[in-house]
C-alpha cells in the first residue's frame, strides 16, 4: 500500500520542488523556500475545468465556421475559415501542409477537449481502471495545447508581410480571436485539472 | 514507514500524491514514481557554467532574431520584411489588439523573461552572489514557461512561407536562421535546466553553503 501526502500531511511545492509539512489538509501554507501557496490538491479542480472546457466548446464552434482573415486583392475580399485553408492547400498538392495546419487548428483542440471530457467523468464516476494511462493522457494534454498557436501566428504573419500597397493586404478576422480564446482557455482548462484526483478513492 | 519533510530522499509525485523516497539517479537515468510513471527527479546538469553559456547564446540569438528581418516578400521590386516582434505589432496595426497581445506574448515577452531569467539565475549561481530579486523571478518564471511558444512560432513561419512561395518570391532573412539555431540551443537548456535543481541550488547559495 503506498502512502499519500495528503493523508500524511507532506505537500510537494508545486514552484520550488520543496517537501513542506501541513498538518491541517484545510489551512492555506506557503512555501518557506519560494513562498508559494500551497494546497494538497488544486483548489474546486472539477468545477474550473468544466467552466473553462464548456467556455472553450463554445467558442470552437464561431472559430471554424466565422472566418479567420480577410484577403484582399485587387478590390477583391476574400474570407477564409480554418477549414477553407485546409482544403485550399489540399487541393493545391500541399497535403503536407494541409495535415500540419489540420491536425494542429482542428484536431489537437478536439482531441484536447475530448480527453478533457473524459478525464473529468472518469474522476466522477470514480473509475478506478487505468489510472497510469488515464494519467499519461493528462500529460500528453498538457504538452500538445500549445501547437494550436500556430495558426494564429501564420495569420499574424502573413499581416505583418502582406500589406496594403503591395500585391495584396490580409487582416486577422473574428474568427481567429474565438480560435485563440479556444486554445487558451483549454490551456487554463489542463492547468486547473488536477491529475491527483485520478488516484484519490473518491472526489474530494 | 514514516517519512520526513526534512529528508531529502523522500518526494511526493505531482501527478498522484504518492510518497516515496527517491534515490539520486545516475548519469542519463530517470527516477520515475512507482505508482503513476512520471518522472520524479533525472540526473541534473550540475555543469551550471555550461548551462550559462547556452542561455547567454540564446540570449543573443534571440536578439538578432528580434532585431533582424525575419522573412521578406519581395512584389514588384518593393520589398516588405518582418522581425520576430513585428508579427505581434501588425496586429496591433490591425487593431486587433487582443490578439496583438496574447501574440507578443507568447513570442517575445514570455521568451524574453524565460531566457533572462535563466541568465540571471545562473549567473547569480555561478558568481555566487545573491543577486536582488532572483527568488521572486525564479518563482514567477514557473508560470510564464507554459506560454513561451517560440517553437510553434518557428513551425508558423515555415508555414508562412510555403504558403507564400507560389505567389511571391519570399525571402529568409538574417533572423530566421539566428531563430533557427535559436529553438534547439534553447531546447537542450531547457532539458537540462532544472528549476527545482536551481531552487536547492539558490537556498544552499542562501545558507552561506
Amino acid at each position: 500500500m503506498t502512502a499519500r501526502g495528503i493523508d500524511l500531511g507532506l505537500i510537494g511545492c508545486t514552484v520550488c520542488g520543496k517537501l513542506v509539512r501541513c498538518g491541517d489538509p484545510g489551512a492555506r501554507v506557503h512555501c518557506p523556500r519560494c513562498s508559494a501557496t500551497l494546497r494538497p490538491r488544486k483548489p474546486h479542480s472539477i468545477q474550473r475545468t468544466w467552466a473553462l472546457l464548456l467556455a472553450a466548446m463554445i467558442l470552437y464552434v464561431p472559430a471554424n465556421l466565422l472566418p479567420i482573415m480577410r484577403t484582399s486583392q485587387f478590390g477583391d475580399e476574400v474570407a477564409d475559415t480554418i477549414l477553407s485553408g485546409v482544403v485550399y492547400f489540399l487541393f493545391n498538392g500541399d497535403w503536407p501542409l494541409a495535415l500540419i495546419i489540420f491536425t494542429a487548428s482542428v484536431l489537437v483542440p478536439l482531441l484536447k477537449m475530448l480527453a478533457l471530457v473524459y478525464l473529468l467523468v472518469s474522476v466522477q464516476a470514480g473509475d478506478r481502471s487505468g489510472r497510469r494511462q488515464r494519467t499519461s493522457l493528462y500529460r500528453v494534454t498538457e504538452l500538445m495545447g500549445r501547437w494550436s498557436m500556430v495558426d494564429v501566428f501564420v495569420i499574424a504573419l502573413l499581416t505583418a508581410l502582406v500589406q496594403a500597397g503591395s500585391l495584396a493586404s490580409v487582416a486577422p478576422d473574428v474568427g481567429a480571436i474565438a480560435f485563440c480564446a479556444v486554445v487558451i482557455l483549454t490551456m487554463f482548462a489542463a492547468m486547473s485539472f488536477d491529475p491527483r484526483l485520478i488516484w484519490d478513492r473518491q472526489v474530494q | 514507514m514514516t517519512f520526513s519533510a526534512a529528508d531529502p530522499t523522500v518526494t511526493v509525485c505531482h501527478d498522484c500524491d504518492t510518497v516515496q523516497r527517491v534515490p539520486v539517479p545516475g548519469r542519463h537515468f530517470q527516477v520515475r514514481c512507482v505508482r503513476c510513471r512520471n518522472v520524479l527527479a533525472s540526473c541534473p546538469a550540475d555543469n551550471l557554467e555550461a548551462l550559462l553559456a547556452l542561455s547567454v547564446t540564446t540570449g543573443v540569438l534571440f536578439l538578432v532574431a528580434n532585431l533582424a528581418p525575419l522573412l521578406s516578400l519581395e512584389v514588384h521590386g518593393s520589398l516588405m520584411s518582418t522581425s520576430l516582434s513585428g508579427a505581434a505589432l501588425a496586429m496591433f496595426d490591425a487593431d486587433q489588439r487582443v490578439l496583438a497581445v496574447v501574440v507578443l506574448f507568447c513570442t517575445v515577452l514570455g521568451p524574453a523573461f524565460v531566457i533572462g531569467t535563466q541568465i540571471y539565475v545562473l549567473a547569480a549561481l555561478h558568481l555566487r552572489r545573491r543577486l536582488p530579486g532572483a527568488r521572486y523571478i525564479l518563482a514567477t518564471v514557473s508560470h510564464v514557461g507554459p506560454w513561451e511558444m517560440m517553437d510553434v512560432f518557428l513551425l508558423g513561419t515555415i508555414v508562412t512561407m510555403i504558403k507564400l512561395f507560389s505567389v511571391a518570391t519570399i525571402v529568409p532573412g538574417m533572423g530566421l536562421y539566428a531563430f533557427a539555431v535559436l529553438i534547439p540551443v534553447f531546447a537542450l537548456t531547457e532539458s537540462q535546466l532544472d528549476l527545482h535543481y536551481l531552487w536547492d541550488r539558490m537556498e544552499s547559495l542562501d545558507a552561506g553553503r
